[in-house]
This record gives structure tokens, C-alpha cells and sequence, in this order.
């Protein structure tokens, strides 16, 4: 699977990578919204699979974008929804949104928007990881079903 | 800081030394054990020589009072019809008696002397055994001190990073909100020494603690994300930046520090983990 993680504490994406790498996936790692949106438009890369944290740093947002983003609060969540759903709404399915900021999401935008994306609260215990596993095996079956009709 | 190069000079003093304490230890074992090596050869064939004459002598002695005797009952065969006399009784009893006294003497002096060969033989293998051993203790206190000179100029070197990480960030966070040649510059500066630290750290094949590791991690992506936000004025001098810091996360990515860390550390019995 190409996972592109969209996360701008290096060490988290480092040992994240680490670990996809080793499960077998393809990752392209962003460190802001600025890399996210390149490697998303990139024709070289087909992405399958996306998780994303919500407070990154918003590089290339229109000063509108970064009001709507909170300071770069939500900036996840501003890049995905106006750069990636609509270009390709089965992503939604795909996305993982981690974060310590999945409440203030939920009252930003309301559970319709959300409907399908994966949410994981972020914690300094080991069950963010386990649960980010978790989706990204889900994610795996379902791609592998849909390839096999 | 100054406890710390206090420290390490003195290891590579003390490694230094090493060498030529080595030279002497080596050069006067060998010394002992050549001369150790040709007294037991010395006293061996004295003893060798010794047991065999005295074997010798005592077959002699056995051989010369078996014919005295012979000769003896061979007379009182002739003369007695085969009865001894008392006085031939007498020497025949004596010359047994000194016999046995003069075989036994002979035979403890040779046991005597085979107990000296014994002796001897495991004193040699006892000084062979030494000189390997006290050899081998000298190759890993060597090791030791390599280690240990080692694993110092690795924090040595982390901490220089980790000074040139945080002026880099604080410089890319203010070129973010304003335009000037002097901070470019200084960060441009900072940039390549960390550039270059990192380098060396990785060609010397040194380490990084884990939690270490991880801050650098975090403020290279940091500095990266910096330079990706600088000041409209600064544009023009992001590639080079961005080219610098790029593959500092390349070596920090690939280079396996902390596992190095880890081997360096654990090859010191005593540091507390």
C-alpha cells in the first residue's frame, strides 16, 4: 500500500515510517501541508491510504485557509478536505486523522463531515499506535477485496 | 564542560601509555619465561642424568651382591654338604640389609627427583599460563580505553549538535517573520557545521542516544519547516537551505546511530544504563 503521513513531529514520523516500511507499505512522508499537497499531486505516486495529523504547519494556505485552520490547529483537516475529498471522495474511507485535536474538530465542523474518516485521539500511551495498526490492516482488506472483485 | 575535556584527555593519555606499558610487560615475561625455560631444562638433564646412575648404581650393587651370595652358597655346597655357617649367615644377612638400605635410598632420591621434574613442569605451565592471560587482560584493557574514548567524543559530539540544531531553528524562526542578511548568514553557517558534524559522526562510525536521536529528529523537521515558511524576501536562498537540512534528515534517517549508541555503551560493563 503507498501511505502518505502528513505529520510534522519528525521523530513520530520517523519511527512511523519505520514500522510501515517494515509491515511491507510504500511511505512518503510530509512534514507540513506544503509536502502533503505536492506528493498528492504527483502523478508518480498513487496514493492508497492517508494519515494525517491535524495540527501541522500550514505551507501554501491562502490567509482565508489559515483562519479556517485555526492558526494551523486544523490545518490537517483544511488540506484534506479542500485539496484531497474533493478531488477524490473514496479517500475518506482511506484517511486516518490522528490527533489531540479530535474534539475541537467534531465541534468545528460536525460529525456529517467526518462521516467514513478513521479518528484516533492521539495519546502518549502505545493505543494510538495500536489503533493506527489497526485501521491501516482494515484499509489493507479492504483494498485487497475490492482488487479481487 | 571542563570536567568533561579533563576526562577525556586524561583517557587519551592513558591510552597513549598504553602501548609502551604493553612493550615492557611482554618483553619481560618473555625474559622470565626463557630463563624460567632453560633453569628446568638445566635441572631436568641433572635429574635425568642423576636417576639413570643412579639406577645404574643400583643394579651394580643388586648384580654384585647376588654373585657374592651365590659365591657363598656355592663354597658351603662344596666344603658343608649345603649348611651355612654362622658367619656366612651373618654377612649374607648384612649384605641383604645394606641392600635394601642403599636400593631405598636410590630409589627415593630418583621419586624425589621425578616430584622436582613435576614441580617444575606445572611451575612453567603456571608462567605460560599467566603470560597469555595477563596479555589477553592488556588487549581488552586497550579495547576498553578505545571504547571508552570513544563513547566520550561521541556526547562530545551530540552535544556540539544539539547546540548547532537550536541556533539553526532560533535563526529559521526569525527569518519566517523578517528579512536579514546577517541571521541568513549566520544560519547558512550553522546549517553547514551541522551539516558537517553529522558527517563525521557518521564516518567515525559514532552514535546518538535514542531520546537524543529523537529531538534532533524533531528540530531538523522543525528547522525544514521553517525554511519552507520564510519570509518572501529569504525565497531565494530556501533551496540551498532546504538542500543542507534535507540531508542532515538523510543521515539522521539512515545512518542507525542509536543502534550504534547502544553497542557503545553496552561494551562499557559499568555505565549505568
Amino acid at each position: 500500500m503507498n501511505i502518505l503521513t502528513l505529520e510534522n513531529r519528525g521523530s513520530v514520523s520517523f519511527y512511523m515510517t519505520d514500522y510501515l516500511q517494515k509491515e511491507g507499505h510504500e511511505v512518503f512522508d510530509a512534514y507540513n501541508t506544503g509536502d502533503a499537497q505536492s506528493i498528492w499531486e504527483s502523478d508518480n505516486y498513487r496514493i492508497d491510504c492517508m494519515i494525517v495529523d491535524l495540527n501541522v504547519i500550514p505551507v501554501g494556505f491562502s490567509t482565508e485557509q489559515k483562519k479556517r485552520s485555526q492558526d494551523g490547529l486544523l490545518a490537517g483537516w483544511v488540506w484534506l478536505s479542500d485539496y484531497v475529498l474533493t478531488k477524490d471522495a473514496t479517500m475518506r474511507k482511506r484517511t486516518i486523522i490522528y490527533s489531540r485535536y479530535i474534539n475541537d474538530l467534531r465541534e468545528d465542523v460536525g460529525d456529517e463531515k467526518l462521516e467514513g474518516i478513521r479518528l484516533v485521539p492521539k495519546s502518549d500511551s502505545a493505543s494510538t499506535a495500536e489503533q493506527i495498526i489497526r485501521h491501516i490492516q482494515a484499509i489493507d482488506n479492504m483494498l485487497e477485496r475490492k482488487r479481487n472483485g | 564542560m571542563a570536567d568533561k575535556m579533563k576526562f577525556k584527555d586524561m583517557l587519551i593519555l592513558e591510552t597513549k601509555k598504553i602501548p609502551k606499558f604493553k612493550y615492557i610487560m611482554e618483553g619481560l615475561g618473555y625474559t622470565l619465561l626463557i630463563i624460567s625455560f632453560v633453569i628446568v631444562l638445566f635441572i631436568s638433564t641433572l635429574a635425568i642424568l642423576s636417576g639413570y646412575g643412579s639406577l645404574r648404581l643400583a643394579n651394580d650393587m643388586v648384580e654384585q651382591t647376588c654373585l657374592q651370595i651365590s659365591d657363598i652358597i656355592n663354597k658351603t655346597a662344596d666344603v658343608t654338604g649345603g649348611k651355612l655357617t654362622s658367619a656366612d649367615s651373618t654377612f649374607i644377612e648384612n649384605s641383604l640389609h645394606r641392600l635394601e638400605c642403599n636400593t631405598k635410598g636410590l630409589l627415593d632420591s630418583s621419586t624425589i627427583a621425578f616430584l622436582f621434574q613435576l614441580f617444575t613442569f606445572i611451575l612453567v605451565s603456571a608462567g605460560i599460563y599467566l603470560l597469555t592471560q595477563s596479555q589477553k587482560n592488556l588487549r581488552n584493557a586497550e579495547k576498553m580505553a578505545r571504547t571508552t574514548k570513544k563513547f566520550v567524543t561521541t556526547i562530545t559530539a551530540s552535544s556540539a549538535i544539539e547546540g548547532y540544531l537550536t541556533l539553526t531553528y532560533h535563526g529559521s524562526w526569525k527569518l519566517r517573520g523578517e528579512t536579514n542578511a546577517e541571521i541568513r548568514g549566520n544560519v547558512e553557517d550553522y546549517l553547514n557545521e551541522l551539516k558537517a558534524s553529522l558527517d563525521r559522526l557518521d564516518k567515525e562510525r559514532m552514535g546518538i542516544e535514542f531520546y537524543q536521536h529523537k529531538s534532533f529528529v524533531d528540530r531538523v523537521v522543525d528547522i525544514r519547516n521553517n525554511i519552507k515558511c520564510m519570509h518572501s524576501d529569504n525565497k531565494e536562498y530556501c533551496g540551498g537551505f532546504e538542500a543542507i537540512i534535507e540531508s542532515c534528515h538523510k543521515i539522521l534517517h539512515d545512518s542507525g546511530f542509536v543502534g550504534r549508541y547502544d553497542a557503545l555503551r553496552d561494551a562499557l560493563p559499568d555505565y549505568p544504563n
